[in-house]
């Protein structure tokens, strides 16, 4: 009796799963419910899988992102608190796991909010309060050298590539500035500002490497 | 006299007993997946986990970034709370130990709870810290750690042989359950990863490989890949093909081996050029589990039955 028992659970459990994965979207009943399964899997750590490598297709390519951290002291001294090789050289074996969570917290959040953050919501979207994190983790962290600090300024340079010709694009760099003032919570204030005509940043020509 | 009808005797095959060998293969593979990639974050294991890294308990208590990780994590989200980084500390040793000891069949089952309750504590702690492949080792340890995989090639198999004088198992037959569930949620994966390849542009026009190659976030390589385009994208074709063909042709007898060999060939490829954590060395060990017993008997001598 257990194990015809076992034998329905495991079938049952297998049958949502395959529920959970099979394209019903755009089906008026199946598609809801399949939410609510994906969502039930998700919670209980059983995910049914992951799309990965999708929808990385532009006219321009991203060749890669670097980081620059400073911090500003109460004396007005800046201090670069992160500053890993990028783009990276030669054979890459192992990951530096904090520069990959910069990264990826950095990618994800929507620049477009964090430039027109006046007046600022009260809540604030999570994508946007993990930036913070980063912000205030350079800000007060003791595990960052040097610090705390007054303000600490996150540079972002995005190199480009055309997938036509191999170009290498115009690389808008993306600045910006936390408050590290105590008991607020360090949302950034973040523009592009405008590189100057000629200068490396604007560079169009083809066979040029990012700096 | 009538044998049984075919959906009841299907059900009877799935339900077999089966060989043991490619779930103790599981068993070491993912346990060293999990000790090397938690030894691999150890420089930087506070910043990543600690309460004064990022999104830590310090961050919490010094502003209103409550939440700051994702909401799906429920009770696992409890390392967001810890206000000790020496506790930390404590559980980065008890991941690494536990991880080791499952991958080395000690205590089996305890070892691989302990490691399973961690990560899962460690990924909700912050998920960033992790590729993918993160994810989905949360079911695929489960499914190794309810099967019987520490009665062979492990530490408590030669440890009860020293102490009972019990002879080693002649036949490595356990039950079908863990392996079934193993096998389903792989092609799950697979489907969930290949299906949405279908429609999407660059997968079409054969773009992927050279994206993941020239991308260097993944790269492995320092190298100019753009005069080599058109043969990454026959490379490419193979991924669009044999991903989402894989739940189908996996539970093909024969066809399946070999198309496991050949997710295992993509895999191993990928791995070489490009790098996105444990994923591949974990798909390639799950994938273990649609290979004939024997193939897996004569590439692992130390896995071969006692009897032959």
């Amino acid at each position: 009796m257990s194990n015809r028992l076992l034998r329905a659970a495991t079938l049952a459990y297998l049958a949502l799963l395959i529920l959970a994965i099979w394209p019903f979207e755009s089906t008026p009943v199946l598609g809801p419910l399949q939410g609510v399964l994906w969502r039930s899997f998700e919670r209980a750590g059983l995910y049914p899988g992951q799309a990965i490598f999708k929808n990385s297709i532009h006219d321009a390519k991203l060749a890669s992102h670097c980081h620059v951290v400073e911090g500003e002291g109460s004396d007005g001294t800046t201090r670069i608190l992160w500053q890993p090789e990028c783009p990276p050289v030669g054979f890459q074996l192992g990951t530096d796991y904090g520069d990959v969570v910069l990264q990826r917290i950095t990618r994800s959040a929507p620049v477009a909010d964090l430039m027109r953050m006046v007046p600022r919501r009260a809540r604030q979207p999570i994508s946007v309060r993990r930036f913070a994190a980063i912000g205030d983790f350079f800000c007060h962290s003791p595990l960052v050298e040097g610090g705390p600090f007054e303000r600490v300024t996150l540079r972002q340079r995005r190199n480009l590539r055309s997938y036509a010709s191999g170009a290498w694009l115009v690389r808008p760099e993306l600045v910006c500035r936390f408050d590290c003032a105590p008991g607020r919570v360090p949302l950034p204030r973040c523009d592009f500002p405008e590189l100057p005509e000629g200068s490396p940043g604007r560079s169009r020509s083809p066979g040029e490497p990012p700096g | 006299m009538r044998g049984p009808l075919g959906p009841t005797r299907a059900i009877e095959r799935f339900f077999a007993p089966q060989p043991m060998q490619a779930l103790v293969v599981c068993r070491i593979g993912f346990g060293l997946i999990l000790f090397v990639s938690y030894a691999a974050k150890l420089p930087r294991f506070q910043m990543l986990f600690g309460p004064d890294g990022v999104g830590g308990s310090a961050s919490l208590e010094r502003s209103v970034l409550a939440d700051v990780w994702t909401p799906l994590a429920g009770p696992f989200g409890l390392l967001r709370y810890v206000p000790s980084s020496e506790l930390v500390w404590l559980l980065a040793g008890v991941v690494l130990a536990a991880s080791l000891c499952f991958a080395l069949g000690f205590r089996t089952r305890t070892a691989g709870v302990i490691a399973l309750l961690l990560h899962l504590l460690f990924h909700a702690r912050n998920e960033y810290a992790f590729y993918g492949w993160a994810v989905m080792m949360k079911p695929y340890m489960l499914y190794v750690i309810l099967a019987p995989v520490g009665r062979y090639a492990s530490i408590d198999a030669w440890l009860r042989r020293r102490r009972d004088g019990t002879p080693a198992p002649r036949q490595w037959i356990g039950p079908a359950v863990p392996l079934r569930l193993l096998q389903v949620h792989l092609c799950t994966m697979y489907a969930v990863a290949g299906w949405a390849r279908l429609t999407d542009p660059g997968w079409l026009g054969g773009e992927m490989l050279f994206v993941a190659l020239t991308d260097r976030r993944f790269a492995r390589l320092d190298f100019d890949w753009y005069p080599y385009k058109t043969w990454l994208t026959a490379a490419s074709y193979w991924a669009f093909v044999a991903e989402p063909l894989a739940p189908f042709l996996l539970w093909i007898k024969w066809v399946g081996a070999f198309w496991a060999l050949g997710l295992m060939s993509l895999h191993l490829g990928l791995e070489l050029f490009a790098n996105v954590g444990w994923w591949q060395y974990m798909m390639m060990t799950g994938l273990v589990a649609f290979l004939p017993p024997d193939w897996v008997a004569a590439a692992f001598p130390s896995l071969r039955r006692p009897s032959s």
